[in-house]
C-alpha cells in the first residue's frame, strides 16, 4: 500500500530485537498490525478486510 | 566470513533479475564509528544489517546502498520518519514511505526482497478495490507491521 499511495507510511519491527516496542504494543502474536498507533489486529487479513481497517485507522472512526 | 551462502546470493541475484525494473536506494541508519562520539549504547545489530545489505546490494545494478548515521544525519532520519536503528529505508518509484525496522532476516528478508521488486516497479500485486480505497484515504496513515525472526 506504501508502494502505491503517498498517504500510506509502512514500517517493519523485528520486535525481538526491540522489546520495549513490543511490550509498547502488547505484542502477544505476531504478526501484529498497527495503523495509525489506534486500530490494530493480529494475524493476517484478506486483503479487503485488511484495507478497510487502514480506512478505520486513517478515519479515527471504529467499526461497528 | 559472508552471511548469505553461495546458492541464497544465486537465488537472491536471478529473483532481483527478474523483478527489478527501476533503480531503488536502500537506505540504512545505522551508528557509525567517530573518533568524537562514544555512543553510550552499542547497536549490536547494526553491523550484520550493514553487512547483509552490502552483500544484498551488490547482486543488482540497479540497487545502491547508502548508509546514515542516526545522530550525524539526524535531519533526514526526522524526515524520514526513522526513529531506531538499525532502520532501512526504500527509495525508488513508490509514493509513500517503507521502513524496516530491526535486522532483516528471515521471513523479513523475503518480504524485503519481494518489497525491492515492487518500489522498483513503482507497482504491486493490489486489487483494483484496493486502490479505490487508497484514492480516498482521508488522510495519512501509518501502519505498522509487528513481526519476530523467523
Amino acid at each position: 500500500m506504501a508502494v502505491e499511495s503517498a498517504q500510506v507510511t509502512a514500517e517493519v519491527i523485528e520486535v525481538a530485537e526491540f522489546p520495549l516496542i513490543a511490550q509498547r504494543y502488547q505484542v502477544y502474536g505476531v504478526p501484529k498490525v498497527v495503523i495509525n498507533d489506534r486500530v490494530s489486529f493480529e494475524g493476517a487479513l484478506p486483503e479487503p478486510s485488511f484495507v478497510e481497517r487502514v480506512v478505520e485507522g486513517a478515519s479515527g472512526r471504529t467499526g461497528p | 566470513m559472508t552471511l548469505l551462502g553461495q546458492r541464497e546470493r544465486t537465488q537472491v541475484r536471478d529473483h532481483l533479475a527478474k523483478r527489478m525494473d527501476g533503480a531503488v536506494t536502500v537506505r540504512l541508519f545505522t551508528q557509525l564509528a567517530s573518533p568524537l562520539t562514544a555512543p553510550t549504547v552499542q547497536c549490536e545489530t547494526c553491523r550484520d544489517t550493514e553487512q547483509l545489505l552490502r552483500e544484498l546490494t551488490e547482486l543488482s545494478d540497479r540497487l545502491r546502498l547508502e548508509v546514515r548515521d542516526l545522530v550525524a544525519d539526524a535531519d533526514e532520519a526526522r524526515r524520514l520518519g526513522v526513529e531506531h536503528i538499525p532502520t532501512i529505508v526504500l527509495e525508488g518509484k513508490n509514493a509513500g514511505v517503507l521502513r524496516y525496522v530491526g535486522v532483516p532476516a528471515g521471513y523479513e528478508f523475503a518480504v524485503l526482497l519481494e518489497d525491492l521488486g515492487d518500489v522498483s516497479r513503482g507497482s504491486t500485486g493490489l486489487t483494483a478495490a484496493t486502490r479505490e480505497r487508497l484514492a480516498s484515504l482521508p488522510g495519512p496513515v501509518e501502519v505498522k507491521v509487528l513481526v519476530t525472526p523467523t
